[in-house]
């Protein structure tokens, strides 16, 4: 069952995501997939994360594919202008890529090649409709596709969002998403649910798929970094205690994520577990999650 | 107004090799107001110049001229007679001023000693702010009054990227997500319903423009019978 | 408007004095400078003769000061002490020799009859302006009122007599011991002269309408400081009551204390608001022992042949009369008595009326001369009248002010030249409040005086005038009234100005930043920061600027120094001139050096110096505000190109009082060699 119709189901969702590397070297990469296949309902490749050039995300979603995994590609807007984008997609598709999650992408500047040129073209609204558009049989000059694809598009969406302005302008935006054609949002890392459920009962009306973020945390340093330099991430100082006083960083970073799932398990359709690394973790995570 | 800085000065002194009659013309428009390339800068960087290269034991003679506008041909007229005196032109205007010169006085190398940055507004003494990216196609209607298209990183226009942290773009802490001011300057408005509907991708504009304003242009042959 | 308006101090002078130039030039402390802004013909400035003071060592004395009522200084503390500082100047500057020459010679002679302060100054402006010119004065000396009238504690005769010295080395002819009237009339020397200027005062004394005025022991002032002036010392006994409120009133009082009076007590019959002879003489008088009985009125002067009582009324202030003033009105059943050994009467003049009454001129009932307009021109051709003859009582600056429109006049009259429109100068606009806030206080130099008890045994000069540190520090507080900043037309509108003034003048125009030249306070910071040069400030154009460092190099350059150091320093901060260990060092003085913009540092090099040194204040210390820290933005400016073109930024250093004597080994330690 593909991710597509797993959402259709109605069960809860569970996607993890893994990012490239920066080489030719993919073995460690597909053996972590290997050891979440059919732990998950799909796997998301990221699109150069945080701008570092590495191994791009439609080959390695091509892989998973012939491992029968079905792949999310992640695909910015950062580095392509819509010739690439629309011309990318179809290459997409012919590989056997299915769903697509459109994002604006990180800026060069916070990259190892800081000097590059920043495209954005298209922003990620743009690029959902361009989707669609090319899921109806046409690009976006309205010229006739021979042969059209049939993507399932998702789109992003920070619930954490810190100012009153740029919480406001997310939802603006996701409203914007979903009527570019957005079917499902994944979230940035979640850790407070009571925040969290306050953005769940904002969007009820847009009726749309929602998998919450998990982050595994692996250190109280690393949720002390989170908290100054990425954006919408907000660890309460209760769980840090609790990372920093365990003995076991392990454990207590799977039970953490694992009772965040079961909270989210109530709010949400699913959830997206980013592991950083530790992605071999992720079964143990959701056994600890009874999913 | 068109904002401009000066080139580092090792970089001048590198331009100006192997030229030892050198008439510095300052622009007394957009480059003044910004303090860059006024006449002030004019006498301070031929001064700069003339010790230089004199510690260099490789002496130079600088001129000094500064015109109204660098972008308009009768301006540049004003120093033709005295440019042919030179062997080059370091002009202290923006690209448009170096390139208004060497349009008008085709035979003299015309150099920058500046680079131009952006357009931009004053932000307080001594700072300026880019706010447009002369991008040919407005939408500040849409947004308060307040260009996403220059003023955010990314330039998006449906919206931040959701990268910002306390206010702050995630690129450069030193600039506000002008997106979050749009939404405090459309909601102060009452007018967040704006944003409502997606922007269409912009129509990116083809290089160099020009622009022929036919209705300011004198007539070539008056119609018969009108 | 603006552009046309001049100093207040200026605008209030009678002869319109270029109190600013020369309060300016001390404050830079170059007195010679100042001596001549105040007494020599200035082709440049002015052909006309306007402002030019022949007695400059007199008006620094006695002058009334019309200049200090205005000042604007006084909106933040109090007025500049401009008299006492051209007396500074002309103190500092007895012996120099300011040779003047008129560029023509006529063929008119001109006579003057007397030799006070009109008719001198109009002898002065005539022989400069080429005519031949005779004197008559009935006394024996010249001098009028300022050689027989005001006492010598107050005016020293030598001080007079040199300044008269050098109106006669012009080639003025002098008769004295003529006698309007008696020995000569107008109308006899009209045939030996194309002109003549009547200016004879107003020295006939006024009598009140008393019962006993005849008695013995009543003297009339005028007389009596006369022969005090004479070396007379006339037998006053211990009581003397002097009636009046003038400065002849106070003058007869403090000038009876100094014979040996114990009691002298003026009576004036209003207050001291309306007393002519102002708070600060009446306040020294005051301090010497003198006495004042303010509202108070002789009504009969009581004895046997001699005087021995005053009776007198008290009196209250009435409605206001025709000068303005509240009308002294007797309260009823109020007399009283005071002893006296002597009265003074020092209650009003007008001229000596028996001189006049044989000529045609019209006189009005007062006794004065009746002249058509401000010229001076009387009802017969040829003649004018002018000073205290035709004004009555005034005071000496109006007298000049007299003389200098009469020799004027005269001029024209004789090739016809149609009057200058006489057009009351416009004077700035008082300071804003906003402005007032932000000028440093800094109050007046006090003028050293003799002790009292010193002063009251003798005739000796009781101010006895500023030293150079006190006078250029009083002359630093002038607020150089208009001599700020100035906006060219290339003006780019940058608005950097509007921005970084630190009195809020500037504000953005239609087209130009627009500076209120009466508002500017002169720091000259906006036209270091002007990006396209287009702020010029008066006190100092960027022009002078330049020409003086390049002069001064120049001279450097001469004496070929080992090392050439050029240094800044303020003269705010150094009115006694540049700081210690000069040696090796060209020394310049800026009256605040905020406005030592960035080329300045810069160019010294290009011109040949080694290194530049500035003198540095603190900031809470600078005269304006906010110039020590402009002038640390232009050093570090300045010291990054030094870098940058291969100088070295260490060629360019602040120096502060505590290191300043081994500075110049500094330099040398850094190793710099001369390029």
């Amino acid at each position: 069952m593909g991710f597509r119709e797993a959402l259709d189901s109605g069960k809860f969702l569970i996607t993890a995501e893994i990012g490239p590397v920066k080489g030719t070297e993919i073995d460690g990469l597909l053996e972590d997939a290997e050891l979440i296949k059919g732990k998950v309902d799909a796997i998301n490749v990221t699109d150069l994360q945080s701008s570092v050039m590495r191994l791009g995300s439609m080959a390695v979603c091509h892989l998973l594919k012939d491992r029968v995994i079905d792949p999310i590609l992640q695909m910015t807007c950062r580095d392509r202008n819509r010739l690439a984008l629309q011309s990318d997609l179809l290459s997409a598709w012919v590989l056997g890529i299915r769903n697509v999650l459109a994002l604006t992408g990180d800026h060069p500047t916070l990259g190892d090649h800081p000097q590059a040129m920043p495209v954005f073209d298209l922003d990620s609204v743009s690029l959902l409709r361009v989707i669609g558009r090319l899921n109806e049989g046409f690009d976006m000059q309205g010229n006739q596709l021979k042969g059209a694809p049939d993507f399932f598009p998702g789109a992003v969406v920070n619930p954490g969002a810190d100012t009153e302005a740029a919480f406001e302008m997310q939802i603006i935006k996701m409203e914007k998403k979903i009527e570019a054609g957005a079917r499902f949002f994944q979230t940035q890392g979640i850790f407070d649910l009571d925040l969290f459920e306050r953005f769940i009962k904002r969007i009820e009306g847009f009726k749309i798929p929602v998998l919450g973020g998990v982050i595994l945390l692996k250190s109280a340093g690393m949720a002390r970094f989170m908290n100054k330099n990425v954006a919408g991430v907000f660890v309460p100082e209760s769980l840090i205690k609790e990372m920093e006083e365990t003995k076991d960083k392990v454990k207590t970073s799977i039970e953490i994520a694992a009772r965040l799932i079961k909270g989210l398990k109530n709010l949400c359709e699913g959830v997206h577990i980013m592991a950083i690394g530790w992605e071999k973790r992720i079964p143990m995570v959701l056994e600890e999650a009874g999913l | 107004m068109i904002v401009a800085e000066i080139k580092p000065f090792g970089e001048i002194k590198d331009i100006l090799k192997g030229y030892n009659k050198v008439l510095i013309v300052g622009c007394g428009t957009c480059v003044t107001v910004c303090m860059s390339g006024g006449e002030r800068q004019v006498e301070l960087l031929a001064s700069a110049l003339r010790i230089a290269r004199k510690i260099e034991g490789n002496e130079i003679t600088v001129g000094e001229r500064t015109i109204l506008r660098q972008c308009d041909p009768e301006f540049i007229d004003q120093i033709k007679d005295e440019a042919a005196q030179y062997d080059a032109i370091l002009s202290m205007a923006c690209g448009a001023g170096v390139q208004g010169i060497t349009e008008r006085l085709g035979s003299i190398s015309v150099l920058p000693a500046m680079n131009t940055t952006f357009i931009g507004v004053s932000d307080g003494q001594g700072t300026w702010v880019e706010v447009c990216t002369a991008c040919g196609d407005c939408i500040l209607y849409k947004t308060g009054g307040i260009c996403p298209v220059a003023r955010c990183a990314k330039g998006l226009i449906n919206g931040p990227c959701g990268g910002s942290q306390s206010g702050l773009c995630e690129v450069s802490k030193d600039n506000p997500c002008v997106w979050q001011q749009i939404y405090a300057r459309l909601v102060k408005l009452n007018l967040l319903h704006s944003l409502k509907g997606m922007s269409q991708p912009k129509t990116w504009p083809v290089h160099p423009r020009r622009l022929v304003r036919e209705d300011l242009r004198l007539k070539k042959e008056p119609t018969k019978g009108v | 408007m603006t552009d046309k308006a001049i100093p207040p101090c200026q605008a209030a002078c009678p002869i319109h004095t270029d109190v600013r130039g020369y309060v300016s030039a001390i404050a830079k402390g170059d007195v010679e400078e100042a001596i001549r802004i105040i007494r020599q013909v200035n082709p440049v400035r002015d052909l006309s003769l306007n402002g030019v003071n022949p007695f400059p060592s007199v008006c620094g004395r006695i002058c009334t000061r019309p200049c200090e009522n205005v000042c604007r200084r006084a909106q933040i503390d109090e007025p500049i002490s401009i008299a006492a500082l051209k007396r500074f100047a002309a103190d500092q500057t007895k012996g120099l020799k300011l040779i003047q020459q008129p560029e023509h010679y006529y063929d008119e002679k001109v006579a003057v009859i007397g030799g006070g302060p009109a008719g001198l100054t109009a002898a002065h402006d005539l022989a400069l302006l080429g005519y031949s010119v005779t004197v008559f004065e009935a006394q024996n000396v010249l001098g009028g009122m300022l050689s027989e009238g005001i006492p010598q504690y107050r005016l020293p005769k030598d001080v007079v007599k040199e300044e008269i010295d050098f109106i006669l080395s012009l080639g003025v002819e002098v008769k004295t011991g003529l006698s309007l009237g008696r020995d000569f009339t107008i109308e006899g020397l009209l045939k030996d002269y194309q002109a003549v200027f009547l200016a004879i005062g107003s020295q006939k004394s006024l009598f009140p309408k008393c019962n006993g005025v005849e008695l013995s022991g009543i003297i009339t002032a005028v007389e009596f400081l006369k022969q005090v002036s004479r070396g007379q010392r006339p037998l006053l006994g211990k009581r003397v009551v002097v009636v009046g409120g003038g400065h002849t009133a106070t003058d007869a009082a403090r000038t009876s204390l100094r014979l040996g009076s114990s009691e002298v007590t003026i009576i004036y019959r209003r207050t001291l608001d309306e007393m002519p002879a102002g708070r600060e003489e009446v306040e020294d008088a005051e301090r010497e022992g003198v006495k004042i009985s303010y509202l108070t009125a002789p009504v009969e002067f009581l004895g046997n042949r001699n005087v021995q009582k005053v009776r007198c009324i008290e009196m209250r202030l009435g409605e206001l009369d025709e000068s303005g003033r509240r009308r002294p009105v007797p309260i009823e059943n109020s007399e009283f008595e005071i002893d006296a050994d002597t009265v003074i009467l020092a209650i009003g003049y007008i001229p000596e009326v028996d001189a006049l009454k044989d000529s045609r001129l019209i006189l009005s009932k007062n006794g004065t001369v009746v002249v058509k307009d401000k010229t001076g021109v009387t009802n017969l051709k040829g003649v004018f009248g002018g000073g205290d003859v035709v004004s009555g009582p005034l005071s000496v600056i109006e007298a000049i002010a007299a003389g200098k429109k009469a020799a004027d006049a005269i001029h024209r009259y004789f090739y016809n030249i149609p009057n200058k429109e006489f057009e009351e100068p416009l004077a700035f606009r008082s300071l804003d409040d906003s402005v007032v806030r932000l000028i440093n206080k800094s109050i007046r130099q006090k003028m050293p005086t003799l002790p009292i008890e010193k002063r009251i045994n003798s005739f000796a000069e009781v101010e006895l005038g500023y030293n150079w540190d006190e006078a250029v520090r009083e002359a630093q507080r002038c607020l150089l009234c208009g001599s700020g900043a100035l906006v060219e037309e290339n003006c780019a509108a940058c608005l950097n100005c509007v921005r970084i003034c630190p009195y809020g003048v500037p504000v953005p125009g239609r087209e130009i930043a627009e500076i209120d030249i009466s508002q500017c306070q002169a720091c000259g910071i906006c036209m270091s920061e002007c990006s396209a040069s287009a702020i010029n400030l008066k006190l100092e154009t960027k022009e002078e600027a330049r020409a003086t460092l390049e002069k001064v190099i120049d001279v450097a350059m001469r004496e070929t120094p080992k090392v050439l150091i050029i240094g800044f320093y303020c003269k705010y901060k150094l009115p006694a001139g540049p700081p210690d260990g000069r040696e090796g060092v060209y020394w310049l003085g800026k009256l605040c050096t905020g406005r030592l913009d960035v080329f300045q540092l810069i160019y010294p090099f290009e011109l040949g110096a080694d290194g530049v040194a500035v003198h540095m204040c603190k900031n809470e210390e600078c005269h304006f505000r906010d110039g020590s820290r402009w002038l640390l933005t232009h050093i570090e400016r300045a010291k990054k190109i030094l870098d940058e073109i291969g100088m070295g930024a260490n060629r360019l250093d602040i120096i502060s009082e505590e290191d300043v004597s081994d500075f110049r080994k500094r330099f040398e330690d850094l190793g710099i060699n001369p390029i």
